[in-house]
């Protein structure tokens, strides 16, 4: 301390003020020292791109929106696509659901994605100067992955087959889960980074992997997994049969669909349901149903979307297995399916032949799967440097893998190019914060007990499950001044911190310990 | 005139209820008991208007009054003796701390042995502590000198001790104009300094400080409470206009030619005016105020009055150097151009003062031999 008298001390005639503690430096005392930690939150735990939920939460909280988006695109770029599109694990398992009810965090993640859209300013400072990257395929892989690129300097260029960019994004989900509106801002901002798109170009038939080793330094593929996995199914060649991906891309785009009331989808993903209930927003489109070979429980869509389909009066089937697709003989036209009976044993899938229905229909939609399609890679060449994502690589999978697969392959070609080791590739193997963890009995900001609208206050019912979320407990509690108030964080001055502890046992969001334990 | 017929504690109990007060703390102790007796009926019969507070020890009594006091609630509380001195940490706190609390003490000895006569030196050894000090000679100047220290501690956000001897005032019976509740809580009035802690507010008090914090602090507390002697003047200005008496710092009762004067404060000073006529040539100072000093209204006294010697009444002892009223009149008689002879008439002990002891000191002429210190017991 200086020798200078505090002056604001003396407008008193009797000492006032935080001087008092500060003088007496109590650290020496200290054998065990509190520390900030991170646990795992379990909304990180679930979600698929282990987002930091609980910090952007905070930022929010705060209102220190350019703070939510910075922690956010650290592993999402995207969150007002995702915000629509993902099933969010992230709500499942969320301790404020054991309090009351538990967030609502893709609306909060829409919010900064949002926020985003109307504050976004082109990045000051060069851009696209370092080496040119190739990404080709426009879905959620090809678009994260250049944007992490485009974000360090790289300058990437994006070839997209169809005559519009965003993959599956575009093409496959149906507008009433993504609104074309996000996808376009979103792929507007990408090209104002200076991201060049190239559609209509179709990789082995008018864009050649040599050519593209050539011009560029590195390669993404990310074409994904559009192929329909084939079945054997008498009839199914005919022309009212749709393949799910294709009456999908024909339905978002808004292209003509030859179908026909009633319809019949046959397969239990979430390419079915989404095919189900877009077919039922068509006009003359009255009744569809959805048939799957398994049970309900065995469906592998997601079951709020299944629920949806329900409820807007998609008719569900189950275990039916698809036999044949019957033609009129007449008319040429198809006028039903038939099924056998099948259901789910240790063995597999077992049909009873004896047991057959027919479910009278106009039209077709077959989503038994797709896969990708690896005919487009020849011929591939043993020196050629490919790097590959996404659906393509996995197989069908969600918009939020497909994203960690891009900004995965992002950072792979930079240390490659850049000669540095590679990302570790993100695994989570600690255990979530449970709720019986947390010490909520000092908290008094926990009145708000449903969800908020208003993504500010919903924010703030935020337990912060591992993660600080500056409630001030240690503050408070703290006897000495070595907790102080620096950035809009809580930080620990160990100089007065005597080693006492009762901060770590206070925090209600676990997100303290003592250094070399007690 | 509603006088009554009152002991010097129930003076002191009942102007505290008159007073109006939010809280008292305190602990019985001999010759205080009948204080805390009188104050704890007021509250049984719902009277007093503030908490009683029942408390294990003297230290207790007065942490808790700070406690309340920094809320901004005006206390009261009283000792003798001994339990002054186990408050000895808790009174420089209140000093420190700025915390306008009224205690009255009745003198009594300190032990070792156990005593129960009224030495001054409990009051006396605490003079330095940052409390003003004002020693009553009579019943009615503990009645009205108890109502005034409110006003004068709330004014200058300073501790007052209010003193007067054990048993001679304490346990005798006097007539006492004891105004009525409404007429002393509108002289009074609520109290009116900023309270230290308040809801909501979070503040850190009195923690630990630099010296030069504590110089800049200690340096305020002394100015202020020299303006004391004029603050008591003012206030007993208006007290003259409402309840008929007022009272000075420093009295004198010197007959014309007096060249020599006692000098008294607390009951010794009503014993040397009942035998002035008798003890022809000898004046009276009656000094009220002990801290702060009045020096210099002593010294006007002194020069006005031509006083060549002073015989200065100390029922108290500082071992090794004497009489406390002695040293300080001494020093504070220092500048004078001319000063008087100084004799300290030593009565440590609490021993009675006879009209024996007076006249055997004022017997001693200046032509005599004179000494400095006198001991009581010696001219019995």
């Amino acid at each position: 301390m200086s020798g200078k008298t505090n002056e604001a001390l003396l407008n008193y005639l009797y000492a006032r003020g935080s001087e008092a503690s500060s003088l007496n430096k109590t650290g020496g005392w200290r054998l065990a020292a509190p520390e900030k930690i991170k646990r795992l939150s379990p909304c990180r735990h679930d979600c698929l791109l282990h987002s930091e939920v609980p910090d952007w939460m905070e930022a929010v909280k705060g209102g220190r929106w350019e703070d939510a988006w910075q922690i956010m695109s650290r592993s999402n770029p995207f969150p007002a696509l995702t915000g629509h599109v993902c099933f969010s694990p992230c709500t499942e398992n969320c301790n404020r659901g054991r309090l009351d009810q538990e967030l609502e965090i893709p609306a909060v993640e829409r919010a900064i994605g949002e926020w985003r859209f109307d504050h976004y300013q082109p990045r000051r400072g060069p851009r696209a100067v370092k080496d040119p990257v190739a990404v080709v395929g426009s879905g959620p892989a090809g678009l994260s992955c250049a944007f992490y690129l485009s974000d360090h300097g790289y300058k990437v260029t994006v070839f997209e087959k169809s005559s519009i960019s965003g993959g599956m994004l575009a093409l496959g989900i149906p507008e009433y889960r993504l609104p074309r509106e996000v996808l376009n801002k979103e792929l507007a901002i990408l090209e104002e980074e200076g991201i060049t798109f190239i559609t209509n170009r179709t990789l082995g038939e008018d864009l050649m992997l040599r050519e593209l080793n050539n011009d560029f330094r590195e390669v993404f593929l990310a074409t994904g997994a559009w192929l329909p996995r084939q079945e054997k199914l008498a009839g199914a060649e005919h022309k009212s049969v749709y393949h799910a991906l294709d009456f999908l891309s024909l339905f978002n785009t808004r292209q003509h669909v030859e179908i026909k009331d009633p319809v019949v989808v046959i397969g239990g993903g979430n390419a079915a349901v989404d095919s189900a209930r877009s077919a039922l927003r068509m006009n003359g489109i009255n009744h569809v149903s959805l048939i799957y070979r398994r049970s309900r429980a065995e469906m592998p869509a997601n079951p709020g979307e299944v629920e949806m389909a329900e409820q807007e009066g998609v008719e569900l089937v189950f275990n039916a297995n698809p036999a044949e697709v019957v033609t009129e003989t007449a008319s040429g036209s198809i006028s039903a399916v038939l099924f056998n009976h099948s259901k789910t044993n240790r063995e597999g899938l077992v049909l009873d032949t004896s047991r057959t229905f027919k479910k009278e229909c106009g039209s077709v939609i077959l989503a038994l799967g797709q896969e990708p399609d690896y005919s487009v890679f020849d011929p591939l060449e043993e020196e050629m440097s490919l790097f590959a994502g996404g659906d393509l690589v996995s197989g069908p999978a969600t918009v939020p893998e497909a994203i960690r697969a891009g900004r995965l392959a992002a950072f792979s070609i930079m240390a490659k190019i850049e000669s540095r080791p590679g990302p570790d590739v993100f695994g989570i193997s600690e255990q979530p914060v449970a709720f019986e963890e947390l010490n909520l009995l000092g908290r008094s900001d926990l009145e708000l007990q449903d969800r908020q609208k208003e993504p500010v206050l919903e924010a703030g019912r935020c337990l912060g499950c591992g993660t600080c979320n500056t409630c001030g407990i240690c503050y408070l509690f703290c006897p000495d001044v070595a907790v102080e108030w620096i950035n809009n964080n809580y930080e620990f001055n160990l100089d007065y911190c005597k080693g006492c502890g009762i901060c770590v046992t206070e925090c209600p969001a676990r997100a303290l310990q003592m250094e070399g334990g007690y | 005139m509603p006088y009554e017929l009152i002991s010097g504690c129930q003076a002191a109990a009942i102007a505290v209820q008159r007073a109006g007060v939010d809280l008292v703390a305190a602990y019985p102790i001999t010759p205080q008991t009948a204080i805390v007796e009188t104050l704890a009926n007021f509250e049984a019969k719902g009277e007093l208007g503030g908490e009683f507070v029942s408390v294990e020890s003297e230290y207790s009594a007065l942490s808790c009054c700070n406690g309340a006091v920094a809320a901004g609630a005006r206390v009261f509380t009283a000792t003798s003796s001994h339990g002054l001195a186990y408050m000895h940490e808790m009174i420089q706190w209140c000093s420190g701390a700025r915390f306008p609390i009224v205690m009255v003490n009745v003198n009594r000895a300190v032990g070792a042995p156990w005593v129960l006569d009224p030495d001054q030196g409990d009051s006396l050894s605490q003079r330095d502590t940052g409390w003003m000090q004002i020693y009553c000679a009579n019943a009615q100047e503990v009645f009205d000198t108890v109502l005034q220290a409110f006003m004068l501690s709330e004014e200058l956000l300073l501790p007052s001790l209010v003193v007067f001897d054990g048993f001679y005032i304490s346990h005798t019976y006097e007539p006492v104009d004891v105004p009525e509740v409404e007429k002393v809580r509108e002289f009074i009035g609520p109290p009116q300094f900023q309270a230290q802690v308040e809801p909501g507010v979070q503040a850190n008090l009195h923690g630990l400080s630099k010296g030069e914090t504590q110089l800049q602090l200690v340096r305020r507390r002394h100015e202020d409470m020299l303006r004391a002697p004029q603050v008591f003047t003012a206030i007993n200005e208006k007290f003259y206009r409402v309840f008929g008496r007022s009272y000075k710092t420093v009295d004198a009762t010197i007959p014309e030619g007096s060249k020599t004067a006692f000098l008294a404060a607390g009951s010794t000073a009503e014993t040397v005016k009942w035998f002035l006529p008798e003890l022809k040539g000898c004046g009276l100072i009656q000094l009220r105020m002990f801290r702060p000093f009045p020096g210099d209204e002593l010294g006007r006294i002194v020069e006005e009055q031509g006083l060549e010697r002073l015989i200065i009444v100390d029922r108290n002892c500082s071992t090794g150097t004497g009489g406390y009223f002695a040293q300080e009149v001494r020093a504070a008689l220092y500048g004078l151009t001319v000063r008087p002879v100084i004799q300290d008439l030593l009565l440590a002990g609490g021993i009675d003062l006879t009209k024996d002891i007076l006249a055997g000191a004022a017997e001693k002429s200046p032509g005599d031999k004179l000494v400095d210190q006198e001991w009581g017991v010696e001219l019995k």
